[in-house]
């Protein structure tokens, strides 16, 4: 007897199926607790590949997207940076304004040297009296650092446990460090969402908010910086102007 | 190259993963505790288990559908198997010694209601199983079975001759029986 492509595909539906049976249904699996240790894993795990996620997501929509380029703006770093930590490469950043996204895109070149900063995690001068520091996460190869505030009550309920489909309010802190010899993209859509933009501590912060949720981002050198959250605007720009950056 | 996309997605709402997570994580241990019987090694499993499923998050397009459903129980399946493999030091066993870890039985009822091949497929050893389902019911091509299971290629598609030759044997003698 010959099984050809055809006959298994035909049979594979019903093979699952019966895979799908032989386990209890949903309502009849026990509800497992699982330990602090995991979520914390399960949560850092989400936290690294929700960009990757995104990075992917940004790529299927500039490829679809025709876009008009409205405006581009060359920012160098060249004149900021020295030679030591460049490994005799250049840096530029790139704002580019497209009809209904912004990227932000770094470009590395090879025999111009530089000096960037390394990260420095920050701290928060102030936080909302309702919320709490729930993490704070630095990568393993120290590109990345975040700070997750959440309603205190949500905190001591202990109702936040990892990354469930939360929606209270929440506030997110993330710095991303752009080395040179990175490639760097920050695609996003602007289609109706409301644009500011925000000076604070010798920073100026685009701010967009769509859909409740408002992110302000900013540029420390080589540093990217994303603040975002579901609270009011000016909490979030009170947060902002009380980080304490400690080069 | 690093590159991000924010707001075409908020951080907590319709993540792909959270409602992934949500939606299978007891399933995933409780498979994953049926291999193991042992609560820290089937939370590592679960654990792997997600990595993997993350690492292939966009070739699922519905979480909740039994299709993800299979994905999500081959690959944490696939996860406790190895670890039961490495627990009890069978680490050096080759890919065609581990085919035995599941005895296989033939359901004559779910053959009669299932079809003969489906019912065969149920029956396969694991390995077989799941590198069928994930090649002709999920439709990934051998290069990302092969990814997916930590497998080569050629390794797949290997697999898929064998689980065919051992079908045609099920399905013969499953024919001589009911002569």
């Amino acid at each position: 007897m010959k099984i050809t492509d055809e006959m298994l595909s035909a049979a594979a539906p019903l093979a699952r199926d019966l895979l799908l049976d032989s386990l209890p249904p949903d309502d009849q699996i026990p509800a497992h607790t699982f330990s602090p240790e995991f979520e914390e894993k399960i949560q850092k795990l989400r936290r690294r590949y929700r960009w990757k996620q995104r990075g992917k997501r940004a790529l299927v929509y500039l490829r679809k997207t025709v876009a008009v380029v409205l405006m581009v703006l060359g920012l160098s770093f060249a004149g900021l940076l020295t030679a030591a930590a460049a490994q005799g490469k250049f840096l530029d950043l790139f704002i580019h304004v497209y009809e209904n996204y912004i990227v932000y895109e770094s470009l590395s070149y090879p025999g111009r040297e530089l000096e960037y900063t390394e990260l420095y995690p920050v701290e928060l001068g102030y936080i909302p009296d309702r919320m709490g520091r729930i993490h704070s996460y630095v990568s393993k190869e120290g590109d990345y650092f975040s700070i997750d505030l959440r309603p205190l009550d949500v905190i001591k309920e202990g109702s936040y446990r990892g990354p469930g489909v939360y929606q209270g309010e929440l506030v997110e802190l993330q710095q991303q460090l752009i080395r040179p010899g990175d490639n760097f993209m920050v695609a996003f859509t602007t289609e109706d969402a409301v644009h500011e933009t925000f000076e604070f501590q010798g920073f100026t912060a685009e701010i967009y908010t769509k859909d409740g949720m408002t992110t302000l981002r900013w540029f420390d050198s080589n540093i990217y910086y994303e603040l975002y959250g579901n609270i009011a605007v000016d909490e979030l720009k009170k947060i902002a102007e009380n980080i304490i950056f400690q080069k | 190259m690093l590159i991000y996309l924010s707001m075409m997605d908020t951080p907590e709402a319709q993540d792909k993963f959270c409602i992934l997570y949500e939606q299978y994580k007891n399933l995933m241990f409780y498979v994953a505790n049926e291999i193991l019987g042992d609560t820290r090694d089937s939370e590592d499993v679960v654990h792997q288990a997600f990595v993997k499923i993350i690492e292939n998050l966009d070739k699922i397009s519905e979480p909740k559908c039994p299709q993800t459903r299979a994905f999500v129980v081959t690959i944490v399946e696939r996860q406790a198997i190895d670890l039961y493999r490495r627990r009890q030091n069978h680490s050096k066993v080759t890919f065609d010694d581990g085919l035995e870890w599941e005895p296989a039985t033939f359901d004559a009822e779910a053959s009669h209601l299932r079809g003969d091949l489906a019912a065969a497929m149920g029956a396969l050893p694991v390995r077989y199983r799941q590198v069928l389902l994930l090649r002709y019911d999920s439709g990934y091509s051998e290069a990302e079975v092969a990814h997916m299971l930590s497998m080569s290629p050629a390794n797949v598609r290997k697999t898929i001759q064998r689980a065919r030759k051992k079908l045609a044997e099920l399905l013969e003698r499953e024919e001589a029986v009911k002569k």
